[in-house]
């Protein structure tokens, strides 16, 4: 690495924090006992703790998965605290002004607009903090239109019948060790209902927080998006610095049916441990898409640039005749950190469609693996993929993988995939320099360029954010 | 370390050392039964073989009995299905194969008069040509009287380890080829091995081992052919060692054309010294069910690697190409080209997998798979894999599965063009482009005539 790349990436980490709110924890550790507890705590309805107490006994039947190219010390399920809420005088904030006032600051901090009035942004949020839900803005106006954005455990409790409905239609409880683990243990996080024809008037955001030490964070989103509705949902995350290592399991539902379309944008900057690979977020995700009906479409963006260790796959599954899925990624692995990332595209209707694309940067220690799945099922008639893979090292420690698997089982089917793997190119350095641009300049410009397919699919405000981000977690580290 | 790297036996119970005997027979077990037999009755007469080889052997055949037949379960394994390569009773193949002058003349006819004859397996000297400036000698032969030239080499890069067909190979084979180019000899004409499968009452299985080594400096063209003579089903299964010394540069052709019901498995290991050159071509049209590995270690700096492939299956064909091609020191380059028709019921499985290990600066490496479907029920799986730890690379893959084109061949349909015809030619000019790459001047007409055999059965078989 040249000296002035090292400059380039070296500013630390902004969130790490700690709020000081008393919390309301589970005791440490995992059991039947547990589940009761938190769906107590919850005040959920009997069929709920039946299914979480299924998908605990499934759980139990299954082992961690190891296939990946992620490595790490064992965890122990026995030393994670699996509910943790910041304790409150009532049993749930009516409005905003009964929200601790120590939470409210924690979010000014990370620049998310809770209080309505200021209409910031112009975004409904959901804040997740730890395992609970603090505060879910422009409700009412929502309400308006027939969109439930609430809470999960406020859906579970009054939207009983959707639920029952989807939960679980897309990601079974059985279908990996860590969403069978979410299924059981699972807090709170978002749900979304956008009714037949609606086109939902803002973006939708959830912003989580860590803030208790030794917490899991086990979200579930939920997104039903009926016949011919809109709607595009963004999702943030920040935790505190902390030497040991947290374990955020996460499972997001989509379902689009006909002509539907879901949005969905994740910009992640979970921490990520120290420089020498201390502590961080484990961030095993399940997000997966359905494209029920005709002419649905799901869209997946995704900026990966926190979190020790990454990983994740949002899937679509086409089912629909003529449904589209689409996947656009940047994932930064820097220092210490592991990001194995990539989707599934599985066709199944007639004239499906899915566009793959997929940047990741490696720098430093850093390492990167794009891993992911076309499938053309016998069925799905003259259906089209298109994948786009690159890769950016800076550094002779870095490394990145692609492992993409094309299965095509219909002869009127087309997949094709594209990958590459390079570093900066000296070229183009140099052309900068040359015209009087600092080397941190040239590179961020560089480094801007190669992701910037990716950001134009994100919303405005967030497109910014993840640049900035980017810049930040690449700040002195490039070579 | 957590939840990495696991190994578990599928067995367990396994006695070892104490000899075979007294293994207990697991569903596994019967599975290997019939390849620990033969093992067991060719042992007696291998008393002469050193030491090492002996251990060797043995080693590789606890490995083979161990880890059993490959799964659909084993990720390298995941689109081919053993099972009735597994399923069907063999025996190895008689000591003493016939061919008869007739047809060796007759081959030669067709084949060009430099052939070598390695019929069910064991090199016949009798009715072989060889070229001058090389050296053909019978690798039973060879560990007998000159066991230092083999030593070196045998076994040392087709680990066993790696998959259960090399293990299987290192016990029971009993002969194959060693050849041997001196420093500085450049070959003026190709080498032509010719392997011939004769007929046997029941299914046999042919275990082939090759060695070539080429001096430093040294320039050949080998080219291997299988070929049914007049066997159907039967089991290939062949390991070929290749060591490419400091600067030399060697051709090697692999034309797979075995009967139709036949199984042929190939690994093919190569190692190369600084600077070297490693240029292939594989044509597979034949087999039941066909699997060729083909691993290249490029060991030292400046080696260079070209791999070019074609696959053309139909019927109820299953051909499934491997590659691994090991960039381990700096300024390596690489380059693959493989591409598959598929008609019928037949399938094709890639996988290609280039790894940059850290000390790799300045590699260059490129891979590319395209497939063409001709039929509703062709399948193709496909995975090209990049494995990168050095940073300053250019490396890329590309993947397509596809059919013909449409408005290609409307174009040629409103030039009068029938449709038969169309299809042909459409295919014809896809397949040809791997061939046209190849550089092998001296054999362009063989390929191509073969693969237009070929794809006339294909276009024909299409639904």
């Amino acid at each position: 690495m040249t000296d002035s790349a090292e400059s380039f990436l070296k500013k630390e980490y902004a969130y790490g924090f700690v709020t000081p709110v008393e919390s309301d924890a589970a005791p440490r550790g995992l059991c039947e006992n547990t589940i009761r507890f938190i769906s107590k705590k919850k005040r959920e309805p009997a069929f709920m703790l039946e299914w979480r107490l299924s998908a605990y006994r499934e759980w139990l039947k299954m082992k961690e998965p190891d296939w990946s190219s992620v490595r790490y010390p064992k965890i122990d399920y026995q030393d994670i605290i699996y509910y943790s809420a910041p304790k409150q005088k009532k049993d749930g904030p009516q409005s905003l002004a009964d929200v601790d006032q120590e939470i409210l600051k924690t979010y000014e901090k990370l620049g998310i607009p809770l209080e309505e009035q200021k209409r910031l942004a112009g975004v409904a949020v959901d804040a997740v903090f730890d395992s609970v839900s603090v505060a879910t803005t422009y409700k009412e106006k929502l309400k308006e239109y027939g969109i439930i954005f609430c809470p999960f455990s406020e859906a579970v409790r009054e939207h009983p019948d959707l639920v029952k409905k989807y939960l679980g239609s897309v990601v079974p409880v059985k279908d990996n060790f860590f969403a069978a683990l979410n299924s059981a243990v699972f807090s709170d996080g978002s749900f979304c209902y956008i009714p037949k024809g609606v086109r939902c008037p803002m973006e939708l955001s959830t912003y989580f927080r860590i803030n208790a030490m030794d917490t899991g964070q086990f979200e579930r989103t939920l997104i039903v998006a009926e016949e011919g509705s809109f709607v595009s949902y963004l999702e943030g995350c920040t935790a505190p610095i902390r030497d040991k290592n947290q374990l955020h399991a996460a499972v997001v539902e989509l379902v689009a049916h006909e002509k539907a379309s879901i949005k969905y944008s994740t910009v992640q900057n979970w921490y990520a441990g120290d420089k020498n690979g201390k502590g961080g977020i484990y961030n095993f995700v399940t997000k997966r898409g359905l494209c029920q009906g005709a002419h649905s479409k799901i869209s997946w963006t995704q900026v990966e640039t926190g979190s020790a260790i990454t990983w994740k796959y949002p899937s679509c599954i086409l089912r629909g005749d003529h449904s589209i899925g689409e996947f656009y990624s940047v994932a930064v692995a820097n220092h210490h950190q592991q990001a194995d990332t990539g989707t599934k595209m599985i066709h199944l209707g007639k004239k499906t469609k899915s566009t793959i694309l997929s940047k990741g940067i490696s720098a430093r220690f850093g390492k990167n693996t794009y891993r992911g799945l076309v499938k053309m099922a016998p069925g799905a008639e003259g259906s089209r993929n298109y994948t786009q893979c690159d890769s950016l090292l800076m550094g002779n420690r870095s490394s990145a993988n692609t492992f993409p698997t094309i299965e095509v089982n219909n002869r009127t089917s087309r997949a094709e995939h594209e990958a590459t793997t390079s570093r900066i190119n000296e070229d183009q350095l140099f052309y900068c320099k040359q015209r009087g641009m600092s080397a941190d300049n040239a590179i961020s410009m560089i480094v801007h360029g190669f992701c910037k397919e990716v950001f134009k699919n994100l919303p405005m405000e967030f497109a910014v954010e993840a640049q900035r981000l980017l810049g930040m977690s690449l700040e002195g580290s490039v070579g | 370390m957590g939840a990495g790297v696991k190994t578990e036996y599928r067995m367990s119970h396994v006695v070892l050392r104490s000899g075979f005997s007294t293994l207990q027979y697991t569903d596994q077990d019967m599975k290997t039964h019939q390849y620990l037999e033969a093992f067991e009755k060719l042992k007696s007469g291998r008393q002469s073989e050193p030491a090492w080889l002996r251990g060797l052997r043995e080693e590789a055949m606890v490995s083979f009995v161990r880890k059993g037949f490959p799964t659909m379960k084993d990720e390298a394994w995941r689109y081919t299905d053993l099972t009735p390569l597994v399923e069907t009773p063999l025996a190895l193949a008689e000591e003493k194969p016939e061919l008869s002058s007739d047809t060796a003349e007759a081959l030669k006819e067709k084949h060009g008069r430099n052939l070598l004859f390695v019929v069910n397996g064991k090199f016949l000297r009798e009715h072989s040509s060889i070229p001058e400036g090389i050296e053909v000698v019978d690798l039973a032969e060879a560990i007998a009287s000159a066991p230092d030239l083999v030593e070196p080499h045998l076994g040392r890069y087709a680990v066993s380890g790696h998959d259960a067909f090399s293990a299987m190979n290192a016990g029971l084979f009993r002969h194959g080829l060693l050849i041997r180019v001196a420093e500085n000899a450049i070959l003026k004409e190709p080498l032509h091995i010719m392997n011939l499968a004769q007929a046997a009452r029941k299914g046999s299985v042919f275990q082939v081992r090759n060695l070539i080594e080429l001096g430093k400096k040294s320039k050949a063209s080998i080219m291997e052919t299988y070929l049914s003579g007049s066997g159907n089903r039967y089991f290939t299964n062949v390991v070929t060692e290749i060591v490419l010394e400091e600067g030399a540069t060697l051709e090697h052709c692999k034309v797979q054309r075995e009967h139709s019901e036949a199984f042929h498995i190939a690994a093919t290991q190569v190692i190369q010294r600084r600077a070297s050159s490693f240029v292939s071509f594989a044509l597979s049209t034949g087999a039941r069910l066909m699997r060729h590995d083909c691993r290249v270690a490029l060991a030292e700096e400046g080696a260079s690697c070209v791999m070019n492939g074609l696959y053309l299956g139909d019927k109820d064909q299953l051909l499934d190409h491997q590659t691994f091609v090991d960039h381990q020191k700096p300024d390596g380059k690489s380059d693959q080209f493989f591409k598959g028709l598929l008609s019928g019921n037949s399938r094709g499985v890639f996988r290609g997998h280039i790894r940059v290990c850290r000390d790799a600066q300045r590699t260059d490496a490129h891979q590319t798979n395209k497939n063409l479907l001709l039929s509703e029920k062709a399948k193709v799986d496909t995975q090209p894999q990049l494995e990168i730890l050095a940073d300053d690379v250019q490396c890329s893959h590309g993947a397509a599965v596809g059919q013909l084109q449409e408005d290609a061949f409307f174009y040629l349909r409103s030039r009068g063009i029938g449709e038969k015809e169309a299809a042909r030619l459409l295919a014809q000019g896809f397949a040809r482009e791997v061939i046209d790459r190849s550089g092998l001047e001296y054999l362009k007409e063989t390929l191509l005539e073969r693969m237009n055999e070929k794809l006339a059965a294909q276009l024909r078989g299409r639904s």
